[in-house]
């Protein structure tokens, strides 16, 4: 239904006489993978060969208003969802100036250097960019970006200033949860200069996540506060709830067309949360012999869970109140907050070497094999193969 | 002898044919290849004189195409179409518009005070003014 009114809706706006200048584009990224052996499983693939992990289509309108205003709509349809189409992007945007445009609407957040062309797989040489940093739960906000670019000399830069707020479904300790960022304010800047670009970005919100087994668990640790004066600290700390997360970015690039080579990297903290400081990263290199594009990859990405560990290291493992009854539920609670803390520890770590064949303008076949490690459990190595096409008009 | 070198000629005229960067007459502008370049590649909006720039492309297949895209913006046809692919799905810009011959982009270019085209050298007339080759 949400399709057949989305396509509606895309056909009311073509028809729309009002609108005189109207360009339709579109991309289609089909890829497949499977793991190679029978037991693994990794970034959603399994040993089964599976379109749907990273399979997307999308098909986006654009009219112009007038000389300033135009108005953008992306429909999008991700095989991890069914292909259920969905407007991922609706907004408009003024140009105020050579300048400065201003957009609003639901657009893209530009977390990082593939952010905004994250979708358009056609844009860079693998088939899905390094999950350590790009496996996140939201690319999309609610809300103004303000974007400004100009140039001097040999350097062209720009600046970008986002805010608004993002809703979308995460996990906390393995069970979905309703992840909110509110008041979220992000500054990036980029410069490039012939070969050589670079960018940052720093963002902050305030972040909340509902998750009801987790919260029965938070309430049930603050309910002993009044015997042990350390659970309502760890409660607090444990709980997703207006907290304050922050999050850098830096990339760079160096792009000499018969190679190339980047990296980018990022962290993030929410402050008094369970969710433990994520520092990601990743180096590429590539070269170009005519229409075939080999590249290497090594990312890596890891949590660092001691505060939270800190956390439980100052509560007591058992207590002994005279009622059986509570000191039991005490002991259940701590063991529960103990696994918590442990499991947001992460070290993983992957290769990936691929081969890009540009078949046409708009068009190309590639392949990528990733040599996923996770540090902390050797159980959940795996090897990935993946293939897919990449098309845009 | 003398047909080797004929045949050699021929061969390297039509590799190198030069392509013309043309704007209207009344356009007074100096324009280098940056400028130029920028224009085309949705980084500079006006001329260096502040008027609004409108560039007009020519369509794939011709030969002049091929040219600027190399010589001028340093891209192949798959580096471009990554370019505004880019451009296009982020809402920051769309791909000039583009022409199918050079005797179009001549007559929209002559009948533009903001346009700016290129053609091959050999196709430019009275009715444009061409701010450099390439």
């Amino acid at each position: 239904m949400k399709t057949k009114l989305a396509i509606l809706t895309m056909a009311g706006l073509l028809a729309t006489p009002a609108i005189a200048d109207i360009q339709i584009n579109g991309f289609a990224n089909l890829i497949g993978g499977m793991t190679l052996d029978d037991d693994e499983s990794v970034y959603g693939y399994d040993s089964d060969f599976n379109f749907d992990p990273a399979s997307v289509f999308g098909l986006q309108v654009r009219g112009d208003v007038s000389d300033k205003l135009s108005a953008t709509a992306q429909l999008v349809g991700r095989g991890s969802e069914d292909y259920d189409a969905d407007f991922e992007w609706a907004y408009m945007t003024y140009v105020l100036n050579n300048n400065f445009n201003i957009s609003a609407g639901r657009l893209r957040m530009p977390l990082f250097k593939y952010s905004a062309s994250l979708d358009i797989g056609y844009s860079y040489h693998w088939l899905t960019p390094p999950d350590a940093i790009y496996g996140i739960d939201f690319n999309n906000i609610d809300g103004v970006r303000v974007d400004y670019m100009n140039y001097s000399g040999d350097w062209e830069y720009g600046a970008q200033l986002t805010m608004g707020r993002v809703e979308t479904d995460t996990t906390i300790s393995g069970t979905p949860a309703a992840l909110e960022l509110k008041n979220v304010v992000a500054v990036s800047f980029e410069a490039t200069r012939d070969w050589f670009s670079a960018r940052t970005l720093l963002a902050r919100g305030t972040t909340s996540a509902v998750n009801e087994d987790f919260d029965t668990f938070v309430e049930g640790m603050s309910a002993f506060g009044a015997a042990i004066p350390n659970a309502t600290a760890a409660a607090e700390g444990f709980s997703v709830n207006d907290d304050t997360g922050t999050f850098f970015e830096v990339a760079v690039d160096i792009d000499k067309y018969d190679w190339f080579v980047g990296a980018e990297f990022t962290q993030t903290e929410v402050d008094g949360s369970v969710i433990a400081d994520n520092k990601a990263w990743y180096v590429t290199a590539g070269m170009r012999f005519g229409k075939f594009t080999p590249h290497i990859t090594y990312e890596v990405e890891e949590a660092d869970n001691g505060t939270q560990l800190g956390l439980v290291a100052a509560l007591p493992s058992t207590i002994s109140t005279g009622d059986a009854v509570t000191d039991a539920t005490w002991a259940f609670v701590y063991q529960g907050a103990a696994g918590i803390a442990a499991q947001q520890e992460l070290d993983v770590s992957a290769v990936t070497v691929g081969l890009r064949y540009d078949v046409e303008p708009g068009f190309a076949l590639k392949t990528d094999v990733t040599w996923y490690s996770d540090d902390l459990n050797d159980l959940n190595d795996a090897t990935l193969l993946k293939v897919g096409v990449n098309y845009t008009f | 002898m003398k047909k080797w070198i004929l045949a050699a000629g021929l061969c390297c005229n039509v590799a190198i044919a030069d392509v013309a960067v043309i704007v209207h007459p009344s356009n007074g502008d100096a324009l280098d290849k940056d400028s130029i370049s920028r224009l085309f590649l949705n980084k500079a909006k006006a001329f260096p004189s502040g008027t609004p720039a409108q560039p007009v492309a020519l369509a794939e297949g011709q030969s002049a195409t091929d040219e600027f895209n190399g010589k001028v913006l340093n891209k192949t046809a798959a580096q471009l179409t990554a370019f505004w692919s880019k451009l296009v799905f982020t809402g920051k810009g769309q791909p000039p518009k583009a022409l199918g011959s050079d005797a179009d982009v001549i007559s929209a270019v002559a009948g533009n005070p903001s346009a700016i085209g290129y053609v091959d050298a050999g196709a430019v007339n009275d009715s444009v003014r061409v701010v450099a080759t390439f």
